[in-house]
């Protein structure tokens, strides 16, 4: 039972790790490429920390599981913040819809 | 295929591409990535044969040589990019004195 | 047992990642696809069953020599930063040539290996495991079965440190244009950095970790920490951690430099006049290991942040 809900919630998170690397290989430019990265690693990296959570069953694990997912989710978010400030720094424009 | 002989196969690959990076790419910072390629390769050799099958621990002995390695590894690096960043400030080249020759 | 399919991806991509990487006309790229090769060789390790290794490929193999190259790249004089060249002609064919035969000797020579391999050191390293004073294998051989090669790894560390030291002086100065967001994760997660290192440190004696593992967290630490709080006029950080700026600087810096070595010099001498080098006397294996392993852990973390501050140091020099 907890393995089949463990399953389904990192297959959701593998999905959207997926689709976050075909918006950072197919979106135009580098601010929609990092919105679409951050999404990857925060909600799907989620996903499958609760889908191993809930393989392990154990709260122990879970806890760390949990700790990482935030910690990950905290440098991902910084560093996405660097790079587009570096980037609007250095004057990279964001693209238009032509 | 064996799992062993699969990931050691692979590590003598990137040996043997680190080596011919070293030797054709004039760069100093392609150079010293080629030495941690080739140096990884070793490791992965190493490894590849130390595996003991499904899910048990690797063997300790080569997992103890390959963290010291690891830790060399770093440490040559360090002082290499030292060493060329200082090369590069006193010739304002990233290469050495004989790469240039060949081209 | 006979390799699956995402073994056949796993190694298959790591030998494109270096292809790629090693023969890229961007050099940027080389750089970045250098830490991903480093972190793939993270996920083989975790396959091979060596977690230690994992561990300490993700944190020093991709993390710290992540941070030295891209440190390197920033201060590279504008003209250093093309790098298209590949020596051309027939040596470099010939030695094209021959490395190939080179690796398909050697891939033919380990299958051989591979069809008639024995047990390895496993069974012995397992049979005296009990008397190491730790119960983890890999802890017991860096630190009692072969404890020379640690001591001597952590002599070429320091010698390394000191080299950097002297050829471009670790001022720990890299004015870089610091983020009040950066320093906001800083602020709590250095502590975190050290808390965990601490947790290695001690769960190295049963499990996966130790003291490198917890070194290279102690040098992230150390490195956020440099990063964030760049130095005033003194020379020292302004604002940051009181602690940080005591300890990263003249006397107590050279002090956790060589702590680590200088205690295993001093327990190996200890243990000469006993008898035979590094060999622990019955009942003291454990608290020797952690003494040493404590020392350790912070001359790792130590020289790891001396070595990324001598690559990343001194801005003044040929930066745009």
């Amino acid at each position: 039972m907890f393995d089949a809900l463990g399953l389904i919630f990192a297959a959701a998170g593998v999905a959207l790790f997926v689709a976050g690397t075909a918006g950072l290989l197919r979106f135009p430019d580098l601010y929609t490429r990092l919105h679409a990265l951050t999404k990857a690693d925060t909600l799907g990296l989620g996903l499958v920390c609760v889908g191993a959570a809930l393989h392990w069953g154990d709260p122990l694990i879970a806890l760390k599981l949990g700790l990482i997912w935030l910690l990950v989710m905290a440098s991902s978010t910084v560093l996405a913040h660097l790079i587009a400030r570096a980037a609007r720094r250095d004057g990279v424009r964001p693209w238009e819809a032509e | 295929m064996t799992l062993s002989l699969l990931y050691a196969s692979a590590g003598v690959l990137l040996f043997c591409l680190g080596l011919f990076a070293l030797a054709v790419r004039p760069h100093l910072l392609h150079k010293i990535l080629a030495l941690n390629v080739a140096g990884a390769g070793a490791f992965l050799v190493y490894l590849g044969l130390a595996y003991r099958g499904g899910g048990a621990a690797a063997d300790p002995a080569p997992q103890a040589m390959v963290l010291t390695g690891i830790v060399v590894a770093v440490s040559t690096t360090a002082l290499a990019l030292a060493l060329a960043l200082r090369l590069g400030r006193a010739t304002g080249r990233m290469e050495l004195p004989d790469g240039s020759a060949d081209r | 047992m006979t390799a699956s399919a995402l073994d056949f991806v796993l190694a298959g991509g790591l030998v494109a990642l270096g292809a790629v990487l090693l023969f890229s006309h961007d050099l940027f790229r080389s750089l970045v696809l250098f830490v991903v090769y480093g972190l793939l060789m993270a996920v083989v390790w975790v396959r091979l069953g060596a977690p230690d290794l994992a561990l300490a490929e993700a944190a020093v193999g991709a993390g710290v020599t992540g941070a030295l190259m891209l440190a390197a790249w920033h201060r590279l004089p504008a003209a250093g930063r093309r790098a298209e060249g590949v020596v051309s002609g027939p040596w470099a064919l010939l030695s094209g040539v021959a490395l190939a035969g080179v690796a398909a000797a050697l891939i033919g020579v380990l299958a051989g290996l591979d069809a008639q391999r024995e047990g390895g050191l496993q069974q012995q390293v397992l049979a005296r495991l009990p008397e190491s004073g730790v119960e983890s294998p890999v802890t017991a051989v860096l630190l009692n079965f072969r404890g020379y090669d640690t001591f001597l790894e952590l002599g070429v560390l320091l010698l390394a440190a000191l080299l950097v030291r002297l050829g471009g002086g670790a001022d720990f100065g890299l004015g870089a244009k610091s983020s009040s967001v950066l320093r906001g994760l800083a602020d709590w997660l250095a502590p975190l950095l050290v808390l965990t290192a601490g947790y290695l440190l001690w769960r190295g004696g049963h499990a996966p970790g130790g003291a490198f593992q917890a070194g290279a967290l102690l040098a992230g630490a150390g490195i956020l920490l440099a990063l964030v709080y760049p130095p005033g006029a003194d020379g020292r950080p302004a604002g940051g951690p009181r602690a940080f700026a005591r300890w990263t600087q003249g006397l107590r810096l050279r002090g956790l430099l060589s702590a680590g070595f200088l205690v295993f010099l001093g327990v190996a001498l200890a243990l000469l006049v006993g008898g035979n080098l590094l060999q622990y006397p019955a009942g003291w294996a454990g608290a020797l290991i952690l003494l040493i392993e404590a020392a350790a852990a912070l001359s790792i973390g130590a020289a790891l942040l001396v070595l990324f501050m001598g690559v990343a140091g001194g801005r003044e020099a040929g930066a745009p």
